[in-house]
Parts: structure tokens; sequence; C-alpha cells
């Protein structure tokens, strides 16, 4: 480890103030941020979180394409310019994935699932629009961290990403599917089984590890296995347009007073939910490090957690304010995470990072841990036009998400179906430019509504299918390795970290059922009447 | 009637029935593979079986004793029931039309036939022609704009049929 | 009456499923390019394959006189792509990135709605070459030292690398095969979870392409490379043929068009692709980036997969695919 450590904790203690010499790094730092605060960087990170969040609104469109499809236009001007561009886009596309989540219950992308939980209710309720503004204050507030940890912690957090191993990966994904007991409350049998379907539908296709082909059923379309944002569109959104086309109800209520943003009472609310923020920003910078892992993890994670740690657990699930602050601070925190093992390694945290790190490398910059030395300039004005890409996003926002919620609810439901059905389509279709995706997405939605109507909720099957891949990849690997090295058990519950968070998922676990058994106690005499009540209608 | 409630849960008992079936379809099609490759899929498909089983049993069982189900719906997440089923089905049919047809007519006419389709689908009242022709106007620019942002900006190589 | 000759038309045109008619102009090359060419990259943005076709697009641009754009089509480690790409139109607009070892390796290992020969090929241009890598702070300094530790614990050294029945995977089985030894193999889902496990020392050594132990800089130490000569990215580094171990492979990249593409406008094509890779500035990009630039034109590329094939179906037998 020791030689490893030398090369990258060089620029940490290089950003201790120098204080004879005047070109100290902070003092640096800040001249790149009037690099960054150019017109034109300023006018070019405007457009791309303009830009960024449309597309990321659109489920399908995700933050990987906006970027690749930029990626020629940044060649033409100079690499930092370039990738503040890039680095607003993909900021805003990760944030633009919470309006879908909140308005139609389509995650946007993978990173808003956990939004869906309880954006959409508070939506039909009649909240939305304070929901779009938790998420964006959340948003920023998660981008901010995550950036900010990018600037000044970047090595030494870069050596987390490479402290998990697959024993680690595994005991995450465990970790992120004991969200299952809580977000099937009532009837956790049905939510396992739920997420047991999910888990075998993550395995379909040729397998990683051992390269078989596996379930299916002999059919061309799913040897590429099910994707994950085409299983999120089925099962969010076509259940929803299933129901939608069948009675004349409008989608979502309308507030009496639609015309704000609700922004003080976001700002209450975000107040009281600060620590909830905090830390479900850190969670998302720390897992947004892990490569493999990403947005969808990281906001599953913290959601948990927040839901764990809450007073009111119960609520979650149900429009809790607290569930969207932590999976929009959460998720928009690994954009900021996910750029530390980018550029500190060459390893590229999320499937944008690849795209930005082939860019540079194409532009002929050397990534790697003598980036922050030898480019320091560009790696400084970028970060700081994320910071202002990030800060951005609070007005446009705002704006744009106020006239998402007004047109959502203004469009009659004659025009409101077909759009969102073409959406489904173009946005299943877009993942790979493959239709597979798009009769995978239709299959996936109509056994969705079906499942639902039985009582068993998509929720948990989109748990499964986002984790099942990361579970088993982790699992199996780390058992070859153990099994290398003749310590299997070892791999498994040796490590430190894997350890912690077993701990983690299983006090997660149980944590809903102790809670439970309290509540089941003071109720049971009530309830011991009624099953007498019953034996006896029987009898 | 005490006959017909006999199971609790009748739907949710079917399907938990059929998610058994499934799991021990799975378990014999994992046999054929390699063993790192089959270790997964075996636990999950036998700890799916097994939990759909007690399912089905703790449902009899509720059922005997006469327990009826508790509204649904507990999560948040329940659908809306009641409502046009006819409507349902013709939706459905509809987006399968809709992706078959994608590669045989092009992308933009498949649309344009099956958003227009969808849209007569999910509409319960009567129309002004006002509100038909406002309604054919949004429905033309959402599709154009879409396709052309999906073709010409995201470079996104579209299925081409007989049109485009 | 409109309405029955459309759905004949449109049954027909599902019948012949959609190339054969689209085929036109197989008279000659005529004026082409004369309009821009899509470039489809089996692969998600940001890979080798990625990468490489970004430094060509310019240069091609350049020769073609037109644009070219690049698109993606990935899935399924490319099969995704290459079972489509004879339905595509066969009229040298629409161009496919085509890997090897994956074109021969996958319909050979499984289903996976192609065949080797489906593959038209028209130039392979580049490979990046099979690198053997450690941690920096691994206790192996050589090759030598690596296959010692490997002798004395059969099976106990680990090797990442990415996917099963992949170049990685060929690399590794390739290697054990010739050093004699018995190392385990443990697939990743790609190459930056493979590299982030070789930081981390989870495994103790990773087979990866020269392209990818670049990026890594100071952090890792590339024990040998499976190239011809020294890469020039890399001129400390020994080549496996220097210290005695004939293996020379890694990922090679090459150009395709659906098969019916006039043998004409494929000239054309192999001939514009042969006149980038012989531009000097291409070619240092190229090789500052460790790609390893190789020019088999369309002439030579059925000597070339005849080759290739023979190499893979030894080894295959090796990683225990069962040949259909």
């Amino acid at each position: 480890m020791s030689g490893k450590r030398d090369v990258r904790e060089e620029p940490a203690t290089e950003s201790f103030p120098l204080p004879t010499h005047c070109s100290g790094l902070p003092m640096e730092k800040l001249v790149y941020l009037f690099d960054a605060l150019s017109v034109m960087n300023l006018v070019l990170a405007l457009g791309g979180v303009v830009a960024g969040i449309l597309i990321g609104a659109l489920p399908g469109l995700s933050a990987t394409m906006a970027v690749a499809v930029l990626v020629p236009f940044t060649f033409t001007m100079d690499p930092a310019s370039g990738l503040i561009v890039l680095g607003a886009i993909y900021t805003g596309a990760i944030y633009g994935g919470s309006y879908s989540a909140i308005l139609v219950n389509a995650p946007g992308t993978p990173s808003a699932i956990a939004t869906t939980f309880d954006g959409f209710p508070m939506a039909k309720r009649g909240d939305g629009a304070l929901a779009v503004s938790l998420a964006t204050l959340a948003s920023v507030v998660g981008g901010l961290v995550g950036a900010l940890m990018l600037m000044f912690l970047a090595p030494p957090l870069a050596q987390v990403a490479l402290a998990f191993g697959p024993p680690e990966y595994f005991w995450l994904a465990v970790f992120g599917l004991t969200l299952i007991s809580a977000l099937s409350v009532g009837n956790l049998l049905k939510g396992l089984i739920g997420a047991c379907f999910g888990l075998l539908l993550s395995m379909i296709g040729i397998a990683v590890v051992g390269a078989d082909v596996r379930f299916t059923f002999g059919s061309q379309m799913l040897v590429g296995g099910i994707d994950i944002v085409a299983g999120l569109i089925g099962l969010y959104c076509i259940p929803v347009l299933i129901d939608l086309v069948a009675t004349r109800d409008p989608h979502l209520k309308v507030e009496s007073d639609s015309s704000g943003f609700r922004l003080g009472e976001s700002f209450a609310i975000v107040m009281r939910q600060k620590v909830n923020m905090i830390r479900s920003a850190v969670i998302g910078t720390v897992v947004g490090i892990l490569p493999g892992a990403g947005g969808s993890v990281a906001s599953l994670v913290s959601y948990s957690e927040a839901r764990r740690s809450s007073k009111t657990p119960e609520n979650f699930g149900k429009g809790e304010p607290g569930g969207i602050i932590a999976t929009e601070a959460a998720n928009n925190a690994t954009v900021g995470g996910g750029f530390i093992p980018t550029l500190v390694l060459g390893i590229p945290g999320t499937p944008p990072d690849a795209v930005i790190l082939g860019a540079l490398l194409v532009q002929g910059i050397k990534i790697g841990p003598q980036l922050f030395q030898s480019q320091g300039s560009i790696v400084y004005t970028f970060i700081f036009g994320l910071l202002i890409g990030t800060l951005l996003m609070l007005p446009v926002g705002l704006v744009v998400g106020r006239y998402a919620y007004k047109s959502i609810v203004a469009i009659p439901k004659s025009a409101l179906v077909p759009t969102i059905a073409f959406l489904t389509v173009i946005g299943s279709f877009a993942i790979h430019n493959n239709l597979h995706d798009t009769a995978v997405m239709l299959t996936l939605g109509v056994i969705g509504w079906v499942l639902n109507r039985a009582g068993f909720t998509p929720s948990p099957i989109v748990l499964g299918l986002v984790l099942g891949q990361i579970a088993e990849q982790g699992f199996v690997q780390a058992y070859l390795i153990g099994n290398a090295q003749g310590n299997v058990l070892g791999q498994f519950f040796g490590r430190p970290i894997s350890l912690a968070i077993a701990v983690f998922a299983i006090l997660t676990l149980f944590y809903p059922l102790i809670a439970k058994a309290i509540g089941a106690a003071r109720a049971r005499k009530s309830e011991t009447d009624t099953t007498v009540e019953s034996r006896d209608a029987d009898a | 009637m005490q006959m017909l409630r006999s199971v609790h849960d009748p739907v949710g008992t079917a399907t938990a029935v059929g998610f058994a079936v499934l799991g021990v379809l799975l378990i014999f099609q994992s046999q054929r593979m390699s063993a790192m490759g089959s270790v997964f899929p075996i636990t999950i498909s036998a700890a799916m079986t097994l939990l759909a089983l007690v399912l089905v049993i703790r449902n009899v069982v509720l059922g005997l004793r006469g327990i009826t189900p508790k509204p649904a719906s507990g999560g948040g997440e329940g659908g809306v029931s009641g409502g046009s089923n006819l409507r349902r089905a013709l939706f459905v049919a509809l987006m399968a039309a809709w992706i078959a047809l994608l590669p045989i007519l092009g992308f933009y006419v498949a649309s344009v036939i099956a958003f227009f389709a969808i849209m007569i689908v999910a509409t319960h009242e009567r129309l002004s022609p006002m509100q038909i022709a406002i309604l054919i106007a949004l429905g033309f620019a959402i599709l154009t704009g879409f396709y052309l942002l999906m073709a010409n900006v995201l470079l996104i190589p579209m299925p081409r049929g007989l049109f485009f | 009456m409109k309405l029955t000759t459309l759905l004949s038309t449109a049954a027909l045109t599902l019948a012949l499923s959609a190339g054969a008619v689209h085929a036109q102009d197989s008279s000659g090359a005529g004026d082409y390019p004369s309009k821009p060419i899509n470039y489809i990259i089996p692969f998600n943005a940001g890979g080798e394959s990625d990468v490489a076709a970004r430094f060509q697009q310019p240069y091609l641009e350049e020769v073609a006189g037109q644009n070219v754009v690049i698109q993606y089509i990935a899935g399924a480690g490319g099969a995704q792509a290459w079972s489509q790409l004879n339905g595509m139109e066969a009229d040298g607009y629409t161009i496919m990135g085509s890997n090897l070892p994956h074109i021969i390796l996958q319909p050979m290992a499984q289903d996976v709605g192609y065949q080797t020969d489906d593959i038209k090929n028209v130039y392979f241009f580049q490979y990046t070459p099979d690198a053997l890598l450690v941690p920096a702070d691994s206790q192996f300094e050589t090759l030598e030292d690596f296959v010692n530790h490997a002798k004395e614990n059969p099976g106990a050294v680990t090797i990442a690398g990415s996917a099963t029945n992949s170049a990685n995977h060929v690399a590794q089985t390739r290697f054990n095969d010739l050093a004699e030894v018995n190392t385990t193999y443990i697939p990743f889902s790609g190459t930056s979870p493979t590299m982030t496990a070789l930081l981390g020392s989870q495994v103790m050594g990773a087979f990866s392409y020269t392209t990818a132990a670049l990026n890594q800089g100071d952090a890792v130490r590339v024990l040998a490379i499976a190239a011809e000569e020294r890469v020039p990215a890399f001129p400390d580094v020994p080549t496996f043929k220097e210290l005695g171990y004939d293996m020379v492979g890694g990922a090679y990249r090459g150009v395709a068009v659906p098969t019916d593409t006039p043998e004409a406008v494929q000239q054309k094509l192999s001939d514009m692709l042969g006149e980038v890779n012989a531009n000097e500035e291409f070619q240092k990009k190229m090789e500052d980036a460790g790609f390893v630039v190789i020019s088999v034109p369309l002439s030579e590329v059925p000597d070339f997969m005849a080759e290739r094939r023979q190499a893979y179906e030894d080894v295959a037998g090796l990683m225990g695919i069962e040949m259909k």
C-alpha cells in the first residue's frame, strides 16, 4: 500500500497553505475560480444545466447520452470550458430525473428511483410543487457537498474506492436490499417474493462470471439481459398509464394555490431535515466514488438510512418530504463523488465519467495521479465550473420545475397519456438504440401492473433488478478469491468495512420489525378482539 | 359465501402459486449452468419458491380462520381500481402494436398512428372541433420535436421502415 | 385497397428482413461517399473502441470529405449490435466497429444471434496488446517472480480481467498454458472494476490492455506486454516474446459493414481507412494512448481472420468452450 499512498497523497499535502509563497495552492485555486467565472463559461454552464435538466427529465434519455453527444463539440473549445459544459450537463441531468419521478412516477434516470417512493405520492395529493422545490434544494446542496469533497478531499477519498473489494460490494447490495422490509410494510412476504423476482430478472442474459446464458428461454431479445432503465420505465410508468386511461380522473390533484414554488415551506422543511440532507450527501459522495455502484445505489442506501433514523418511518413511501431530500441530496452528490476516482485514479466512477474520461484522453490530457499537479488549472477550473453549474440549478430548476409541474397539471389527459406513452417508447429505445429494450419495457410494465393488482408492488422488484448484478458479482468474485486464498469466510466476514456494512444491513433489516413489535404490543388487545369475533362468525 | 371467502386474498394467493411454479422451473433451468453461474439463480429461485409457498399456506390458514383481507394499497403504491378494463386492454394492445410497427413503418409514421390511437382511447369526454384541432396540433408538435431531437441532436439511429 | 397494399408491402418487408430490400447501387462506388457516414460503436461511449473511433473521426472526415457521425448500440458485449448489422442499410453509409476476439468467441460459445462469417470486415486498423499488470507495491517485480510464485502456489494467484470468454480471459488462459502455471481468473464486469480491484490489491494481478495500463500511470507495474515489439508508450516493459513466451494478442479492432454492401464501396472504405492509418499524426496520437496501429486492408482480411480464428480455437478448447 505504501508505494501507492505516496503518489496519491501528494496533492493533499500540497493544498496546505504555504505562507511564504504567494502562489500557495488556495490562492491558485481562487485564480481558477475567476477563470471559471468568465462570461463565456457562465453561459456554457447555464446552457449545460438547462440541457441536462431537460434530457434527464425524459426517462431513458440519460446523462451518459447527453454527455456523449456533446463530446465532439467540446473538442472545439478549450479543455476547461469543454469540461464545464460536460459537468453542468451531467449534474443537470441527474437532477432532472427527479421531475419525471415526482410528476409521472417514472424515474428519468436510475438515480431517481427512490425519488418516486415519496415524490409521486406527494404529487398525487397535490403537493407536486413542494416536492419539486424540495428536490431542487436537496439536489443543489448534495451537488455542492459532492463538488466540495472533490475539491478538498479527492486524493484521500479515492482510497475508499480501492478499499472496496468484491465482498464490500456484495454487502452494500445486501444493505440496499434490506430496504425491501421498509418498502413492503404490511406485507413483507410479498415484498420478499417480489425482490426475488427482481433478482432473477437481473440474472437474465450472459453472465459476467462463467458466461452462462441464463433464463433467456431461447429468445434473442434477452441475451443482452434486462436493462435496468427499461425495467424502471416499464414497472413504474406503464401501470400508471394503464390506470390513467381507464378512468376520467385527472392524473394529479390540482392544488388550490398552485401559483408559488412554496419555497418558504421548502426551506423550513429543509432546515428541519438538515442532518438527513448532509448525511445523505456524504453517503452519496462516498457511494459515488465506488465504480459500478452509482447514483441508484447511493440514493437507495441514503433513503434507507433516512428512514431508519427518522422519527416517523411509517410515513416513508407515503409522501414524506425527508425521503425526497435524502435521495436527491445523495444522487447529486454522486456527481462530485464519481469524479474523484475518475480524476485521481483514472477509473471512471460512473458511466458519464467514462465518457468524460475518454474525451480527455482524445484531447491528449493524461488522467491519473499526476493530473492534480500537472493539469491543476484544468482540474480546478472544472471543479469550480461544477460548483457554479450546481448553484445555477437552483434558479433554473425552480423555473423549469414549475413549468413542468404546471404543464403536467394543465395538459388534458387525452394528450398526456399518448405523450407519456411516446416518452416510454423513445426512452426505452434510446438506451441502446434497440427495440428489444422497448419490448422488454412494455412486457415488464404489463407484468408489473398485474402483480401490483395482486399486492406485489413494483419497488421491491426494481430493487432486486438494480442490485442483483452487484450482489451476485460481488458474491461470486469474493468466493473465487477466497477459494484461491483458502479463506472464503475471511473474505465475507474478516474485513472491517464489509463487517460494518453487514452490521448496518442487519440493523436496518430488523429496525422496522423492532419498531413494529413495539407498536404491535400496544395494539395487541384490540387485534385479539377482532380475531375472536371473526372466529365466532366462522363457527 | 363462506366458501368463496375460504382463501384469504385469492388474487395474491394465485399469483404466489405462479411464483412458486416459476421458481421450480427456474431451478430446473439452472441445472445446466456452470457451478459459478448457477449458485445465485438456484438460491434465489429456491428462496422465491419457499416464500411463495409460505404465503400460500398462510393465506389458506387465514382463510380457514375466516380473516378477510385488509384493503389493499398499504404502501401507497396500489393501482387504481375500477374504470374501464376495455380501455386498459386497448391501451396495452396499442402499445404492443406501436412497438411491432416501428421497424416496419418507420419511427415517425408508426408513432403518429399509435399516438393518436392512444389519444382516442384516453379521451373520455366529447371534444369540440376546436379542442380536437388543438390536440392534433399539440400531438404533431410533440412527435416532430422529439423526433428531431433524437435523430438530429442526440444522433440516435432511428428505426427506419417503409417511411421514416 | 390502399390499406391492403400497405399491409402486404409491410408484410413483405418484414419477410425479407429489411436488409435485402434496401440494397441498391451495386454497380460501383460511384461518388461514395456523398453524405455523412454513420459509424456505430457496439460498446458504450468512453471505452477503447469509442476512443479509437474518436481518434479516427477527424482524419476519416478529411479523407472522405463527409461528416462521420459516431453512434452507439451497446449491449451483450457487442452482440446486440453485431446481430443487427446485416439488417442495416448496405450502402456504405452505415459502418460498424468490429472487435476480435469477440466476434469469433461469442458465436463459438453460444447462440448470440450472428455467426462470425456474418460480419463483413473491411479493415482492421489497431489492436491493444494484452498486458499483465500488478499493483505498484506488489511483491512481483518481474514476470519471472510472478511465474515462480504461481508455480509454487497453484491456484492461489488471482488474476482479474473483464468478463468471461473475453480477450482478457483468453490472455489469462494462454498465459497459464505457456507458463505452465495454474492461476485463478476473477471476471469483473468491465475494465474499470477490474482496475479498481487491482489497485486495491483485491487481486494479485490483472490482464488488461496497454491503454488501460497507461491511464493508471505509476499506480500499476506492467510485467509484460503481448505485442510483437515493445510498445512505444512503454519503452521499458518487455514483451512476452522477449521473455520466452510466444504470446502475441489482445483486442483487435476493425470496421465492418452489412454483407450486401457493394464490393466497390467496401474497397473504397478500406482505402479511406488505410489512408487514415497512414497519417503520421494519427499514428502518433494512437501510440501515445497505448494503441498499436496495424493495417489489414480488405484483401488481407480473410487470411488475418483465418489466422486469428485458429489461435482462438486453440485457446477456446482450454477455456472449456464447447465448439458447436
